[in-house]
């Protein structure tokens, strides 16, 4: 990427159409906005990057799926491909997903694998200017830390951005059922 | 070869060499139809013709591509194919072998992508080419015969020519003096008389004119011979100032006279065109797949057409809607199913293209072995998609290889026991059901049953002990086991214990199965059961401790129905006794991790694994359907489940690995049984 003394020199030469872009583009990196999709998790608010979210499904029954790790409860067709569907909840350690409320299914994707997340309800597509996103510094923090890019405080209140290669990295877990 | 590795990673170099294929693939058809006429006596300018075509082709394509060395004997192959259409020499058994092995030294060199380095065998090739050339035969009848001759011809002359070539009649040429006074009297008896004995083909008109003596040539094409013809037309006393000679001793001269004939008047515009040979369109299997998946939507989206078709019947006001859109539903049903006939169709290739690679790999290695083989194939046309047949090919080179070295006797031994000197490989194919049965059948020597178990313990495969417990299919079983081989000794051809247990590994990858049948001294069958496509399946929907499963019909060998006290356990593993045969049993629903419900009557799937055998047992038969077979996930590897199938209303299933699952259950039982 070019560094500042670069964008200096395109503002000082005369102002083309392409030279103004460029100058816009830079602007937004360095002011650095993280685009999110964030969702409920019991009375949480956590957050996947907009880049990860595929599309955001109804219920509809799954079918199980035996001797995969818990937290997988099975799969469903999207749109002709074969999507698992995870139990974030369980994933994370926070309790697990009631399915007699209303629920929805968000479908994200990592390294082109797709995976479905259970959340109790969504919430928004936001702008986050980066200097309101932190990284976890201490250790206690109430999803397991692995899971976690940091937390973003939006008007005093958290929201847990996640890692979506860590959700879909299923080395660490047992298999069982 | 001066191919560089930068041109064969090449993508055009790829193309290349499947062109090359391709050409080399007619040209075998092409050879195979030469021999067989050249054996009735016959040769078809158009299959001379057609070959010459292609090994012209072969000579601009390996041009281009700098492979010198094939250019120059595509180039000596051109030469004689060219001298041989002409009529300049005659096909003779060593021509057609000389032909035969250039086009077999072709395909290797193709097959190496040009890397392998044939110039020793190339360079006596071109000789032999190149003396067959020089052999060339003063044509006797060369004087009469040129072009201009038949020039003279009309097509209706030149048609009876041809067809009194293809019967097989003798050609002749009468070269006819007649006075001018009698003319015409002597030639309407003459030619009466011919005509009773033969055909008058031509009467073409001569230019020596004497005087007082008019000259003319007939050709007359005839059952007699030479002699008897002569003799014929002097006792028939008008034999006056008849010379006859034989126009066409070699048949093949005069047919390629007429063709070079044919060929001057209509230039061939494949020979001076840039066009490509074939108007085939290769495409990537990749791309069919992915139009077979939409085929697979199409077909759920026409269920939920269907299912709203009866909604719409039910409700009055909506009959007629109803009614006619279930109309429409059942059009696009066949529709559908024509899409996916078709393109599966694209899928398919004749199994005789890879039976025709197996010819020259099966001289080289009997000659390899000293052993005479000759291989007889049938059921070419069978077709399987053509990613099967590619699977096909090592497995069954494997066998072949195996054939040869172990169950061929020397042709000594042969002949002390009777049998004909050179064995016969047997390849044949035919299609049952949704399956292909490839049958290698082998007049050898059979397997020694007790043999494989004594050679089975002594190295270690198996216990004594259980060695003892094994039926004949089951010991028979132990020749695919890795590491097995009844030989001390590695051979070139077999022996390091790698081939058979490979071929059951491609076999189980296809979800084939491999079946042995043998008797001592008489030979062995091996008999492969391989599904026709692997892209759409016909599955069973099964019912097992409340879940829905598929299970893929090409796996399932039969159904039964079983009650309680037909399943006996035998330490501690369940057993059900099929035709005497005892097989494993599980339970579908034990296996995918619920608990199966207690009922009395249920059904066993009798499903098969290479030479293993295995009853899934499950709660109920729901119905047959097709199926497209999607993967779970790159992140869900499960054994025992070959992916889901969407079945649009009744949402998605698990599709059962049979073979998984008998791979499973047989590691396991093993275990136990202590091996």
């Amino acid at each position: 990427m070019a560094g500042d003394s670069n964008l200096f020199e395109q503002t000082t030469l005369a102002p083309t159409e392409e030279s103004y872009l460029k100058s816009l583009e830079h602007k937004i990196i360095d002011d650095r906005i993280i685009r999110i999709v964030s969702f409920y998790l019991d009375d949480d608010e956590y957050a996947v990057d907009i880049g990860d979210v595929v599309r955001v499904v109804k219920p509809r029954e799954f079918t199980e799926i035996p001797h995969v790790p818990a937290f997988i409860k099975g799969v469903i067709s999207v749109r002709g491909e074969m999507v698992p569907v995870m139990d974030v909840k369980k994933r994370l350690g926070i309790g697990f997903m009631d399915y007699s409320s209303g629920y929805r299914i968000l479908i994200v994707t990592y390294d082109g694998i797709k995976m479905g997340l259970f959340v109790d309800r969504m919430g928004w597509v936001l702008d986050v200017p980066a200097s309101l996103f932190e990284e976890i510094r201490h250790k206690r923090v109430k999803p397991s830390r692995k899971f976690l890019k940091g937390i973003i405080f939006l008007f005093g209140r958290p929201v847990y951005l996640l890692r979506t290669d860590k959700l879909f990295d299923m080395r660490d877990s047992r298999k069982e059922r | 070869m001066d191919v560089t590795e930068k041109k064969i990673n090449d993508e055009r170099f790829k193309e290349f060499l499947a062109d090359a294929e391709d050409i080399l693939n007619s040209m075998a058809n092409e050879l195979l139809k030469l021999e067989h006429g050249f054996k009735k006596g016959r040769v078809d300018t158009s299959v001379l013709n057609s070959i010459f075509r292609s090994a012209h082709s072969l000579k601009g394509m390996s041009h281009i591509w700098g492979l010198k060395d094939m250019t120059s004997l595509n180039h000596t192959l051109e030469d004689l194919l060219d001298s041989l259409r002409l009529g300049n020499i005659s096909l003779t058994d060593d021509v057609l072998r000389c032909i035969i092995n250039t086009h077999e030294l072709l395909c290797r060199i193709v097959a190496t992508k040009g890397r392998g380095d044939f110039s020793g065998e190339i360079d006596s090739l071109i000789r032999e080419l190149t003396a067959c050339l020089g052999g060339r035969q003063e044509r006797k009848d060369g004087t009469v015969l040129d072009s201009e001759f038949f020039s003279m011809l009309t097509d209706y002359e030149r048609h009876r020519l041809k067809e009194n070539l293809n019967s097989g009649r003798n050609i002749f040429l009468l070269d006819v003096t007649l006075p001018v006074a009698t003319f015409d009297k002597e030639y309407e008896s003459l030619t009466g008389f011919i005509g009773k004995r033969g055909e008058i083909i031509a009467t073409v008109p001569s230019s020596d004119v004497k005087e007082d003596n008019l000259s003319f040539k007939l050709i007359v094409g005839t059952d007699k011979d030479r002699d008897r013809f002569a003799e014929s037309i002097k006792r028939g006393g008008t034999g006056r100032g008849i010379s006859i000679s034989p126009l066409a001793e070699d048949v093949s001269k005069v047919v390629s006279i007429i063709s070079h004939e044919e060929r001057r008047t209509t230039p061939e515009p494949v020979m001076e065109t840039l066009r490509s040979l074939s108007n085939t369109v290769r495409v990537d299997i990749g791309k069919l797949d992915s139009i077979m998946n939409i085929v697979g939507e199409l077909s759920v989206l026409k269920k939920r057409i269907a299912g709203l078709s009866v909604e719409l019947k039910n409700r009055s006001t909506f009959s007629f809607y109803g009614v006619e859109l279930s109309r429409i539903e059942k059009i696009l049903e066949k529709r559908v199913n024509e899409l996916r006939d078709g393109l599966l169709g694209l899928r398919m290739i004749p199994i005789g293209h890879l039976f025709g690679r197996f010819k020259p790999f099966l001289k080289k290695l009997s000659i390899e072995k000293g052993k005479e083989v000759s291989m007889v194939t049938s059921g070419d046309d069978t077709e399987l998609d053509k990613l099967i047949v590619e699977e096909l090919a090592d497995p069954l080179m494997h066998l072949l290889r195996n054939v040869v070295d172990h169950a061929i006797e020397p042709s000594s031994r042969r002949e002390a026991m009777g049998k004909p000197r050179a064995g016969t490989i047997k390849l044949s194919a035919y299609q049952k059901g949704n399956h292909v049965v490839i049958e290698v059948e082998d007049d050898g020597a059979g397997i020694d049953v007790d043999m494989i178990k004594r050679k089975a313990v002594k190295k270690g495969i198996i216990s004594k002990e259980y060695a003892e417990r094994l039926s004949e299919n089951e010991v028979l079983g132990l020749i695919f086991q890795p590491g097995f081989s009844t030989r001390d000794k590695v051979s070139k051809v077999s022996g390091r214990g790698v081939g058979l247990d490979v071929v059951r590994e491609n076999i189980t990858g296809l979800s084939g199965i491999i079946d042995i049948e043998t008797e001592k001294g008489r030979g062995t069958k091996f008999i492969l059961t391989i599904p026709i496509t692997l892209a759409i399946i016909q599955a069973l929907i099964v019912m097992d401790g409340g879940e829905r499963y598929a299970v893929p019909l090409n796996s399932v060998l039969e159904v039964i129905e079983i009650r309680k006290k037909d399943i006996r356990s035998i330490e501690s593993s369940d057993v059900i006794v099929i035709n005497n045969r005892t097989i494993p049993l599980i339970r579908l629903a034990r296996f995918m991790g619920r608990s199966p419900s207690v009922r009395d009557r249920c059904y066993g799937i009798v499903a098969g694994l290479a030479e293993h055998r295995l009853c899934i047992v499950v709660d109920d038969l729901i119905e047959e359907q097709d199926v497209v077979i999607k993967p779970l996930s790159r992140i869900l590897n499960v054994p025992g489940i070959a992916g889901a199938a969407d079945m649009g209303e009744k949402g998605t299933v698990v599709v059962v690995d049979v073979t998984g699952i008998l791979e499973m259950v047989l590691k396991e039982r093993k275990a136990v049984a202590g091996v």
